[in-house]
């Protein structure tokens, strides 16, 4: 392997080893025998082993590379290493089914994951689609099944802020999808290392569930409920903006909701909305993304998300004991037909994309093309 | 004989006052340009200077009045040029003087109005970076240059608003009857034979860089901030203190190249933060017995004469600690105060430490202004925004239009003695030049 190409694409040869990525990496604080710095160093030294176990720790927060003072992206360092080893043989879905069989139990689908029961339905609350996630983390909180929660809510017009709150208010204040990228599990990290043992609901993409799942390994007594979202990809905000308001002629700070379906992102302000084609906002599309294969996240206590069920409704896949008990809180639940299918067609679409993606990674390292 | 034999040195810092002292000791005639209502630059605000521990103001003060009062010098504080026409040895320079509204042969800075200002203690202190609150009437510090008050006409009612009182009051108590708000705008036009810029540096401050919380966490400042509250002349007298609660602070965590060293920000090295630090971590053990200081750096760099050994000390005699690892955030924790995240990169063990204070080195930029200002003179800057030399091996004072020279923080990072050194080599030149264009 070319591994010398790889450090030259993604600057890892600029490295201070200043320790501020290592510091700011989630899984760090907990596995810690994995250090983005540390890896960094090894792979300068020739020192690292491509294959190892470690490359599949990174969660793709890319909070890492966001802050490095140095331009370093270490997150696409760990993934040209994930294509190396991939294409040597290793299995990505190991690592997914290995956390499965942990904390999850129910019917193995070869696209979803693990399923106890799949449903689509919606609550009174105000959300994104059925207000499942809102109404769970109201239950949740009010019945006493977990004392604080992990969300994400809109500030500076619709830039995420993940923030830690024991609260209804700020739990409503945080419905509704924002399309990008926050740090909850940095929160999560925060919460449990300065704010003290207490039982957490977290609501997360993908990526993130994934990080806690890995760091729940070294952290077994975390009382934690997951919830995931289902995500196809996601966007700066910083990028996202501008582009939105060229294409589009609306300034996205001012939107009440942004929603993306069938391939269109529609901005809604006030009664007025505008969309256009996903594809056109690639740019804007974090890197880490491109290479992401789990739509529904698969880790998950419960996933939520609109694709499969009517328009006002979500889609609820319950994956774990912990997830059914949390369901079996909600009361004004009105349930309605799920399209299984559809939800299937958009996974394996996810997951080819990004193998594809990896592939690509792959052969231009190899080619040692720019 | 063409030219005449007079410069003009924009910016009144050290390096602008050391150039002009220099100039006018061999019989040039001097007009400093300064921005602010005193001349003395960021050095004024220093407490102490490394690497010998001296007193800053003690250095400074004595050159700030002998430039003042020197016959072949005339400040013109609270100036900014505005107009720079014609060539080496024969420049126009168009100044514009800010009206203080107060009249500078009468004032003699009592400080009468100050006390007077109805808006007193309302506007953050510019001298002491917001650290003290100020009134619209103000003196810019104790030992300004010329020592004369002057009224921020964006804050005065009276100048906004048409009414202040009866009278306003600062002219009710000014017994030399110096408050004049009359006073206008005013042009002057100067020639002379050639400039020199002296324009030094800003100081970054890091609202952007959110995970240090600055703007947020009350306890965590910047460098600049620390020096005025070390000071003993300083907004809290020399004392130490939590600005969540007043109480003492007792341990202390610096961390360098903030902003700095930063490819999305400043990527050159500030090249002062490693000795300031240490001195920091010296002056707050000399305040206190039991004082602690962590330092968190990147690399020490410790380039200059005597700097190796002052780092030395202040681990030897000092008890600094100096810890490798640039923190990866600072939270707040319930008692106010902050909490860094680091990986300590020696040992590769991540922490959390609870300090007091955090100080943060940010990095040092050009000033403020420095675009439109080489627009004016038609210069170039380099990169970053500071004033590009024609070489900097063969003419390292030289910008790329003749006669224009260029010294100290302006030119890039530099610590006091080489502004200083580098401000003579820029008065050399000069003299040199209109010498050289008045014997043709």
């Amino acid at each position: 392997m070319k591994i010398g190409e790889l450090i030259q694409e993604t600057k890892v040869y600029n490295c201070l080893e200043c320790g501020e990525c290592t510091a700011n990496c989630p899984i760090a604080w907990f596995e810690t025998d994995y250090s983005p710095r540390w890896i960094a160093k090894r792979a300068l030294e020739g020192l690292l082993d491509p294959q190892e176990e470690k490359i599949w720790s990174c969660m793709s927060c890319q909070i890492c590379s966001d802050r490095c003072p140095s331009g370093v992206d270490f997150p696409t360092f760990i993934w040209g290493l994930r294509a190396e080893a991939l294409k040597a043989g290793v299995e990505e879905e190991a690592y997914v089914r290995g956390l499965e069989q942990l904390f999850l139990s129910g019917e193995q689908d070869k696209d979803l994951g693990i399923i106890r029961e799949l449903v689509a339905g919606k609550t009174t609350a105000k959300g994104q689609d059925g207000g499942i996630v809102t109404s769970l983390l109201i239950a949740g909180l009010e019945k006493g099944v977990f004392e604080r929660a992990i969300v994400v809510q809109r500030k500076d017009g619709f830039r995420a802020e993940a923030i830690v709150t024991e609260t209804v208010a700020d739990i409503l204040k945080a419905s509704g999808s924002k399309y990008q990228f926050s740090p909850t599990v940095e929160r999560l990290v925060e919460a449990i290392l300065e704010g003290g043992k207490k039982r957490t609901a977290i609501v997360g993409l993908p990526c993130g569930i994934y990080g806690i799942r890995r760091i729940q390994r070294f952290y077994p007594d975390m009382e934690l409920y997951t919830i995931g979202l289902f995500c196809f990809e996601n966007f700066y905000y910083e990028l996202l903006k501008p582009i939105v308001n060229k294409l589009l002629e609306v300034d996205l700070g001012l939107a009440d909701k942004i929603d993306v379906k069938k391939g269109k992102i529609v901005v809604h302000i006030g009664s007025e909305q505008k969309a256009c084609e996903v594809k056109e906002l690639e740019r804007a599309v974090r890197g880490s993304c491109l290479f992401c294969t789990d739509f529904t996240a698969r880790l998950a206590d419960i996933s939520v998300g609109s694709v499969g069920s009517p328009e006002g409704y979500s889609t609820v896949i319950i994956r774990s004991k912990k997830g059914e008990d949390l369901f079996g809180l909600l009361k004004d639940l009105e349930r309605t037909k799920v399209d299984r299918e559809e939800i299937m067609e958009l996974a394996k679409l996810k997951k080819k994309k990004g193998m594809d993606a990896l592939e690509k990674l792959g052969n231009r390292i190899a080619a040692g093309k720019k | 004989m063409t030219g005449n034999k007079s410069v003009v040195v924009i910016g009144g810092g050290v390096a602008g006052i050391q150039a002009s002292l220099d100039l006018a000791e061999q019989d040039f005639k001097v007009y400093v340009v300064e921005r602010n209502p005193s001349i003395g630059g960021r050095m004024a605000q220093l407490d102490k200077t490394f690497p010998t521990n001296d007193c800053s103001m003690c250095i400074l003060a004595p050159k700030m009045l002998e430039c003042f009062g020197h016959e072949n010098i005339t400040v013109l504080s609270y100036s900014e040029v505005k107009e720079v026409s014609g060539e080496k040895g024969d420049f126009t320079v168009k100044v514009r003087r800010k009206p203080r509204y107060v009249d500078e042969e009468k004032c003699t800075g009592c400080g009468a109005c100050v006390d007077a200002c109805l808006l007193k203690d309302r506007f953050p202190d510019e001298f002491d970076m917001g650290l003290r609150k100020r009134g619209a009437a103000y003196l810019p510090f104790v030992q300004a240059v010329p020592k004369v008050a002057v009224i921020d006409p964006e804050q005065c009612i009276f100048i906004t608003k048409g009414k202040c009182g009866k009278t306003p009051a600062c002219k009710e108590a000014c017994e030399r009857d110096a408050v004049d708000f009359d006073q206008k705008e005013e042009e002057v036009e100067l020639h002379v034979g050639a400039i020199i810029v002296a324009t030094g540096l800003e100081v970054y401050e890091p609202f952007d860089i959110e995970e240090y919380g600055y703007g947020r966490i009350q306890n965590v400042i910047i460098g600049l901030q620390y020096e005025r509250m070390i000071n003993a002349g300083g907004p809290t007298g020399g004392h130490l203190i939590r600005l969540s609660d007043g109480k003492p602070a007792k341990k202390l965590a610096f961390i360098l190249c903030v902003g700095s060293r930063d490819l999305k920000r400043c990527p050159y090295c500030s090249s002062v933060c490693c000795m300031y630090a240490t001195k920091s971590g010296m002056l707050a053990r000399e305040h206190e017995e039991d004082m602690e200081s962590f330092v968190f750096y990147t690399d020490l760099r410790a380039f200059g004469r005597g700097f190796q050994e002052y780092i030395n000390r202040g681990l030897e005699e000092y008890g600094i600690n100096y810890i490798r690892a640039k923190p990866s955030k600072i939270t707040e924790n319930v008692n106010k105060s902050p909490v860094l995240w680091y990986e300590d990169t020696l040992t590769g063990e991540l922490k959390r430490m609870e300090v007091d204070l955090v100080v943060l080195a940010t990095a040092l930029t050009p000033n403020r202004g420095v675009e439109e200002l080489a627009k004016v003179l038609g210069v170039e800057l380099d990169e970053y925004g500071f004033f590009k030399v024609k070489d900097p091996v063969y003419a390292p004072v030289d910008t790329s239009r003749d006669g224009i020279f260029v010294c100290g923080f302006a030119q890039c990072p530099k610590d006091i003695s080489d502004s200083v050194a580098q401000a003579s080599g820029a008065a050399g030149r000069a003299g040199e030049v209109i010498t050289e264009v008045s014997l043709k």
